[in-house]
């Protein structure tokens, strides 16, 4: 189906002056019919006159005959007539053509009737032949719009105006749709293939100041003045080496990630027990700083029973981790001996996962930031701590991934609160 | 392949100005935007920073004082009222906060409406996917007085992206929600644009929201300060 305004554009542009057109020849066709016609039923009735004025005027007691002859309709005198007027060359059945007057009438409306043939044949030709003109330039244009799709040049999505003189206005914008839905599909490959190198760039950048802390840190160690000394510096090469480790798992997850070389495989899972495998992974750290974790269900009337047995199409795993990844962060920056509550609430959707903490918080100006690859907030109890700020990326990562969001937002009193919602069935 | 071809929405030097003389209020003033196509760009002030005369001067809803708008490489400021609502009706999609659902009509007949007004064949396999992305599939026929605030939203949502726009604006689209079904309804929105390839234009004060997106743009006074 086209759409309306096309139609109408056809309709005023071609259908209805065609129409005018035509209708204007017949009816002048007529018009030329009727006075054709008008002058031979003049020229009859003055022959007719003239006739009986002659007989009258030569003997005036023919009337009533003559009258008699006019109105009969059965051609009682007809044979008489015709006997004597053969002499003259006249025949009952005389063809038009060969009267004279006639003929030259007739010659004309013939002639006119080629005429309305002739305009007819040319307007029609014209008009195929433009129409054809068009299509072909449209075809033309089309499969040179195709080719430079296909070689990667899309700058005919710029010359909108000279396509909508060649196409109508909703052909236009598919096509440039088209374009610039192949155009940003190929931009996302070069982004990809961008995105695959600065992550080289940066995990090499992160690697070297670890490595070259470990390195400084033997030297010394191989130089040492005693024993002891040399044991103080192996003890730090060995927490070096741990760190080392922590990154390059970090690492290794992140560039798995990036490069698509795991993939999320979702099956069902229980929420409750990816919930219990966050909390048993950071329970050893919260233990460390007597810190408790206390996971609530704030949902009311039959949702609060169903969350309990709730299961999810997730990645069972990743999204452990991503949620680790948050709780990890929430012990680090908080005080000890204070509480992390993890609400649920289940909504339409998803099941929104709030982690709040009474930890430092992150400002306003940080809160995109935090979520990026490598970002370390500016407080300094962060730029204190140890960490390489890949955790709360990879949490993103994953939980977009999976469907759901995440966010943060600042808690009623102090610390943060992270907002996951994570899509259900 | 240069930066600024995937640019699709792109105002320059776009400014309001209501009243004249001591009452001259600058509502925009002098704003440049460009939006990259697929992009998802939060626009955020308090109220009365202008940030609704902005997003109608985008949707093509209000005409500027001076500057121009350029929506998929044409200026839309300078188009007559009948065209305009054709750009409104086939390239853009509106969400705003109170919803502007059709009360008689049910949530499928909202949905499909703009496409009947712009005489489109119904793509029922894509808008079934949207209702089903969305959660209406059970409300349909519902009247939109029948549904919950967040629904009604949803339905918006549906709506909007239907129509297959080439941008969708949304003008504080939780503005009327709590805040968790607020954070769902961003949270939807946000995938199904991403699910259906489109640009997303969110306007709110609420820089929590302004977070989901990809790039925050921050609005004072009518002028864009960060």
């Amino acid at each position: 189906m086209k759409p309306l305004r096309n139609q109408t554009h056809f309709y005023q542009n071609i259908y209805i002056p065609l129409i005018i057109i035509y209708l204007l020849f017949t009816v002048s066709l007529g018009f030329i019919g009727f006075e054709f016609l008008n002058v031979q039923y003049t020229q009859k009735i003055k022959l007719l006159g003239n006739i009986t004025g002659a007989v009258l005027s030569e003997n005036p007691a023919l009337e009533n005959i003559l009258v008699d002859a006019i109105q009969d309709t059965e051609g009682r005198y007809m044979a008489d007539g015709f006997a004597a007027l053969n002499q003259y060359g006249y025949r009952e059945y005389l063809s038009m053509y060969e009267d004279v007057p006639y003929r030259n009438s007739l010659n004309s409306f013939f002639f006119l009737m080629f005429l309305f043939f002739f305009f007819s044949f040319v307007i029609i030709t014209v008009f195929f032949i433009l129409f054809d003109k068009k299509r072909k330039l449209q075809e033309q244009k089309l499969l040179t719009l195709l080719d430079h799709c296909l070689s990667d040049d899309y700058s005919f999505l710029e010359q909108r105006k000279d396509m909508g003189i060649i196409f109508n206005e909703a052909f236009t914008d598919t096509l440039l749709k088209l374009g610039n839905k192949l155009m940003l599909k190929s931009q996302l490959l070069a982004e990809e293939h961008d995105n695959t190198k600065s992550l080289v760039t940066d995990i090499s950048h992160q690697l070297k100041t670890p490595v070259s802390a470990l390195k400084n840190c033997l030297s010394l160690s191989m130089e040492a003045d005693s024993p002891e000394e040399r044991d103080a510096l192996l003890e730090r090469c060995t927490l070096q080496l741990t760190k080392l480790e922590s990154l390059m798992e970090a690492l290794i997850n992140i560039s798995r990630l990036e490069t698509s070389m795991i993939t999320l495989h979702k099956e069902e899972t229980s929420l409750s027990d990816i919930l219990l495998d966050a909390v048993n992974a950071v329970y050893v750290k919260a233990l460390q700083k007597n810190i408790s974790v206390e996971v609530l269900n704030d949902s009311e009337g039959q949702d609060e029973a169903l969350l309990d047995s709730l299961t999810l199409s997730l990645d069972r795993k990743w999204t452990v981790e991503a949620l680790a990844n948050i709780l990890d962060n929430a012990i680090k920056y908080s005080p000890a001996k204070s509480t992390i509550t993890v609400r649920l609430h289940k909504l339409f959707s998803y099941v929104h996962i709030e982690i709040e903490d009474a930890g430092i918080g992150i400002p306003k100006k940080e809160y995109n930031k935090v979520f990026q690859r490598f970002y370390r907030g500016s407080h300094p109890m962060v730029q204190q701590s140890e960490g390489s700020g890949v955790g709360l990326y990879l949490s993103r990562r994953i939980i977009e991934g999976e469907g759901g969001s995440i966010m943060v937002k600042p808690a009623f009193r102090q610390g943060s609160v992270f907002v996951v919602q994570l899509p259900l069935n | 392949m240069n930066e600024h071809t995937n640019i699709i929405l792109r105002t320059d030097n776009l400014c309001k100005y209501y009243g004249t003389g001591d009452n001259l209020v600058k509502a925009v003033d002098c704003i440049d935007l460009a939006i990259k196509q697929g992009e998802f760009v939060s626009i955020v002030g308090k109220s009365g920073s202008g940030k609704s005369t902005l997003l109608h001067m985008l949707g093509a809803l209000d005409n500027p004082t001076s500057g121009s708008v350029w929506l998929d490489g044409e200026n839309i400021s300078s188009f007559k009222e009948n065209r305009l609502s054709q750009i409104r009706r086939r390239k853009i999609g509106f969400i705003f906060q109170s919803y502007n659902l059709i009360p008689s009509l049910n949530v499928w007949e909202n949905i499909v409406l703009p496409l009947g007004l712009d005489n489109k064949e119904l793509d029922e396999p894509f808008i079934r996917d949207i209702v089903k992305t969305l959660g209406l599939e059970n409300k349909v026929k519902n009247l939109p007085n029948t549904l919950s605030g967040g629904q009604q939203q949803r339905c918006a949502i549906a709506r909007a992206i239907a129509a297959k726009p080439s941008i969708i604006l949304a003008d504080e689209p939780t503005g009327n929600l709590d805040t968790k079904t607020g954070d769902e309804v961003m949270a939807l929105l946000k995938t199904s644009a991403k699910k259906y390839g489109q640009t997303l234009v969110v306007i709110t004060h609420n820089e929590e929201i302004a977070q989901m997106a990809d790039r925050t743009v921050m609005i004072a006074d009518g002028k864009v300060v960060g």
